[in-house]
């Protein structure tokens, strides 16, 4: 029993906090907002910390549970809110890109499959420098910190 | 013709001191007055709370059920209210999930608020926003929460009067397209009038529910 426990306990750490790719990149707690089981769209967020010495840029996302994913900024003007498309997002060297409610943000366009409040969703980032990152994005309200999360 | 620009100097010197005086004068009225308005706010509210709640000319609408949503349901109640589309994944969850919040913690520690208050969701996007689609969307934030929808005309004539903009893209080649829009929320009194207004940089729930207790002690004075 004990060992199923750290076992599952190793594998939501894995999971749901953080992924490297090579040395250079680590996403911070991938997660996608849970919404409505009709919902077409959804928007996942993450932070992106760009550990090596040279500037690159997040360039496409894909995931295999979705017909579309794009990348989008919310700018808000005279408090109203558009969606623009972005095609790639800059990160300098030691920055870090916050995806996040309001701003930056993955859009997942038509679900292949239901993405249900406690589940994960893939996502492979795509970089300028060809590198590419999979992380499984924890499916939840907005608000709630992944408590594994907090943990480390 | 005498013209400005013929008037002997004294006239026209004369002219000019009366317009500004009258400028002055008009000014100073107003001042006046926004700050006897304003007087008795509590200063948290100045630029949220109107200086005077804007009534609303009638309209007719539809809420997720299939019932008539016009003026006369927004009597009696205090309308916690967004402008949003089902199609929007960033903004209107994130406002919506803030809606949500501000009603639990109303239900949690001030029930008596939340008697006086409902929450609707205004669709600017009737086309796909059907009420099928409301109906699955909008109680998912809060059970009670009402998903509106309508004619384009009717939900434009209302968002309208309320100085709610939006503004369809040009449609992807999939015929998918996005809607720039309003992301305030809108509050109306128990009288249908437009009341307050939350802008996005004061959304966050404690604030919101803050405010509204100021104020229905405001109007409970």
């Amino acid at each position: 029993m004990r060992i199923i426990c750290l076992t599952w306990m190793l594998l939501i750490t894995f999971l749901g906090s953080s992924a490297w790719a090579g040395e250079a990149v680590r996403v911070e707690d991938p997660w996608v907002r849970a919404a409505p089981p009709s919902v077409h769209v959804l928007a996942a967020y993450m932070g992106i910390e760009n550990k090596g010495s040279s500037a690159i840029s997040l360039t496409g996302i894909e995931s295999p549970d979705f017909a579309k994913v794009e990348l989008h900024e919310t700018v808000m003007t005279d408090d109203m809110a558009t969606m623009v498309p972005r095609d790639s997002l800059p990160i300098d060297a030691g920055g870090k890109l916050e995806l996040k409610p309001g701003g930056n943000h993955i859009m997942l366009i038509d679900p292949k499959k239901p993405v249900a409040e406690g589940g994960t969703v893939p996502l492979t980032l795509i970089f300028s420098d060809g590198s590419r990152v999979s992380v499984q994005a924890a499916v939840r309200k907005a608000g709630e910190m992944n408590d594994h999360h907090g943990m480390h | 013709m005498r013209t400005f620009k013929n008037l002997p100097k004294g006239p026209k010197t004369a002219l000019i001191a009366f317009l500004v005086g009258s400028v002055i004068t008009i000014a100073v009225q107003i001042g006046y007055e926004l700050f006897l308005e304003r007087h008795e706010m509590p200063s948290e509210l100045v630029g949220i709370v109107l200086p005077k709640p804007r009534g609303v000319s009638s309209f007719q609408l539809l809420d997720h059920n299939g019932q008539t949503f016009n003026l006369e349901r927004l009597q009696g109640k205090w309308t916690f209210m967004f402008f949003g589309y089902t199609h929007c994944p960033d903004v209107c969850p994130t406002t919506m999930g803030l809606l949500s919040d501000v009603f639990k913690r109303l239900k949690e520690q001030h029930p008596q608020a939340l008697e006086q208050s409902q929450g609707v969701f205004v669709s600017v996007d009737p086309k796909r926003d059907t009420k099928a689609a409301l109906k699955d969307f909008v109680p998912y934030f809060n059970k009670e929460f009402l998903g509106i929808t309508g004619d384009e005309e009717q939900i434009q004539k209302f968002a309208k009067g309320l100085g709610v903009g939006f503004k369809l893209s040009e449609p992807e080649k999939d015929g998918s397209y996005a809607i720039s829009h309003t992301s305030a929320i809108y509050l109306m009194d128990p009288r249908g009038r437009f009341y307050a207004l939350f802008q996005s940089q004061f959304h966050d729930a404690n604030r919101i529910v803050d405010m509204f207790l100021k104020i229905l002690d405001l109007n409970a004075k």
